[in-house]
C-alpha cells in the first residue's frame, strides 16, 4: 500500500492516468458537465492549471472541433506531461466510456432500465447542474475582480462574458464562432492598452 | 476492412465536429448511414444511453456505433477514430500559444478568450439544467408558465442541496455527485 502511494505521489503519468479516469467515469451528460469537475480538481487540487490556464483550456476544448473532453484531456495531458502526459490523459478519458458501453451493448440493456438506474442518473445530473453553478460563480469572481495589470478589463470582461452567454442561449450561435469573435474582441482590447500606455510613456 | 473505414468515417466526424457532443449528434447519425440503415427511432434510443450514461456523448455514441456495426473492433476504429483529430489539433494549438506568447496578438487572444470561455460556462448550466430540471428533456415550450409546469422539484431540490453542500460545507464535487446518485435513486425510482 505504501508503495503504491509512493509511486503515486511521484509518477506525474500514474496520476494523469487515475484523475482522468475518475474524471471519465464522474462526467455524466457529456464534456460540458465535466467543466466544474477539472477546475476543482486540475486547478485547484493538484495545481496542473492556474485559474487563467483552466479558461483557456476550456476556450481551446470547445472552440475546437472534435469531443469537449478529449480536447480537455489532451490540453491538461500535454502541459502536464506533453506527449506521453497527453496519450495517457486520453486513453484514461476514453476508458470508462468504452467499457460501460460495450457492457451495455452486449449484456447491461436491461441496467440501463432500472428504475434506481435511472434515479441515480438524474439525481447526478441535478447534482452536475449545482457543480456548474458554483463554477460559474468563482469564475466570474475572479474575472471582476479588480486588475492591476490592465485597466478596463473588468468592464471588457463583464461585456465579453455576458454576450457571450446572451449569443450562444438565446440566439444559439455557434460556439465557435464566439470564441473567435472573443480573440478579435481581446485582441482590439489589448492594442488599445498598449498604446494608451505607450502615449502615457510619450508625455 | 470495416475497422478502417470506420475509423476514417469518425475522424471525418472528429474534424468537422464543432461545439462537441450534442451538436456532434446529428454527423453521427449521418456517419452511421454510411454503413448501414439505422431507424431515426433506434438511433433516440442510442442518443438517451449516451447521454446517461458516464462519459463524453459522441465518445459513448461512437463506441456504440463501432461495435454495432463491426463488434469489438469496430467499436475501437470508431472510439481512436474520433479522438485523433483532437489529439492533433490540441497539441498543435498549444504549441502554437507557447510559441507566440509574447507576441501582442497572442496575448490579446488569451485576454479575450477568458471572459468568454466564463459565458460559455454559464450557458452549459442553462443547457444542463434544461435536461436535468426539466421533465421530458429539452425546454422546447418557451412559454413561461409551460416551463414551470415542466419542473422537476426532486430534481431542482437536489440541485439546490448541492450547491449549499458545496459553499457551505466545503464538500468535493465526487463526494456530492455520489451522495446525490444516492439521493436520487432513492428519491427517483
Amino acid at each position: 500500500m505504501k508503495k503504491i502511494k509512493k509511486f503515486l505521489s511521484q509518477n506525474i503519468y500514474a496520476q494523469l492516468f487515475i484523475e482522468f479516469l475518475t474524471l471519465g467515469l464522474f462526467t455524466i451528460g457529456g464534456g460540458l458537465a465535466m467543466i466544474g469537475l477539472v477546475k476543482e480538481r486540475m486547478c485547484d487540487k493538484r495545481n496542473w492549471l492556474t485559474e487563467d490556464e483552466t479558461l483557456d483550456a476550456i476556450a481551446v476544448s470547445q472552440g475546437l472541433p472534435g469531443v469537449i473532453a478529449i480536447n480537455m484531456s489532451v490540453f491538461v495531458g500535454y502541459k502536464v506531461g506533453k506527449i506521453k502526459g497527453a496519450l495517457i490523459s486520453c486513453f484514461a478519458m476514453l476508458l470508462p466510456s468504452f467499457l460501460i458501453i460495450l457492457g451495455i451493448a452486449t449484456f447491461l440493456q436491461g441496467t440501463y432500465h432500472n428504475p434506481y438506474v435511472k434515479g441515480a442518473l438524474r439525481g447526478i445530473s441535478a447534482a452536475v447542474a449545482g457543480i456548474i453553478i458554483m463554477t460559474c460563480y468563482k469564475m466570474g469572481k475572479q474575472l471582476f475582480q479588480k486588475d492591476k495589470e490592465y485597466k478596463g478589463i473588468v468592464v471588457f470582461n463583464i461585456l465579453v462574458m455576458v454576450s457571450t452567454f446572451a449569443a450562444i442561449t438565446f440566439f444559439k450561435i455557434d460556439v465557435s464562432w464566439m470564441i473567435l469573435t472573443s480573440i478579435v474582441l481581446g485582441i482590439v482590447f489589448f492594442n488599445l492598452v498598449i498604446n494608451r500606455a505607450k502615449r502615457g510613456e510619450g508625455k | 476492412m470495416i475497422t478502417v473505414r470506420l475509423f476514417l468515417t469518425f475522424a471525418k466526424i472528429g474534424v468537422l465536429g464543432f461545439g462537441g457532443g450534442l451538436a456532434i449528434l446529428p454527423l453521427i447519425y449521418q456517419g452511421v448511414n454510411e454503413f448501414h440503415y439505422m431507424s431515426e427511432a433506434d438511433f433516440a434510443n442510442l442518443v438517451a444511453i449516451a447521454q446517461s450514461t458516464p462519459g463524453p456523448i459522441a465518445v459513448n455514441a461512437a463506441t456504440y456505433v463501432g461495435y454495432e456495426t463491426a463488434g469489438f473492433l469496430g467499436a475501437l476504429g470508431a472510439t481512436i477514430g474520433v479522438s485523433v483529430p483532437s489529439f492533433i489539433l490540441v497539441i498543435l494549438t498549444l504549441k502554437a500559444i507557447n510559441k507566440f506568447k509574447e507576441s501582442t496578438l497572442v496575448k490579446g487572444m488569451l485576454i479575450g478568450v477568458k471572459p468568454a470561455a466564463a459565458g460559455m460556462v454559464t450557458s452549459a448550466f442553462v443547457f444542463i439544467a434544461e435536461g436535468a430540471l426539466l421533465y421530458g428533456g429539452t425546454g422546447e415550450g418557451l412559454n413561461f408558465l409551460e416551463l414551470l409546469g415542466d419542473i422537476d422539484p426532486i430534481a431542482v431540490g437536489i440541485c439546490i442541496a448541492t450547491v449549499i453542500l458545496g459553499s457551505k460545507l466545503k464538500l468535493g464535487f465526487f463526494k456530492l455527485i455520489i451522495i446525490m446518485g444516492f439521493v436520487g435513486a432513492v428519491l427517483g425510482s
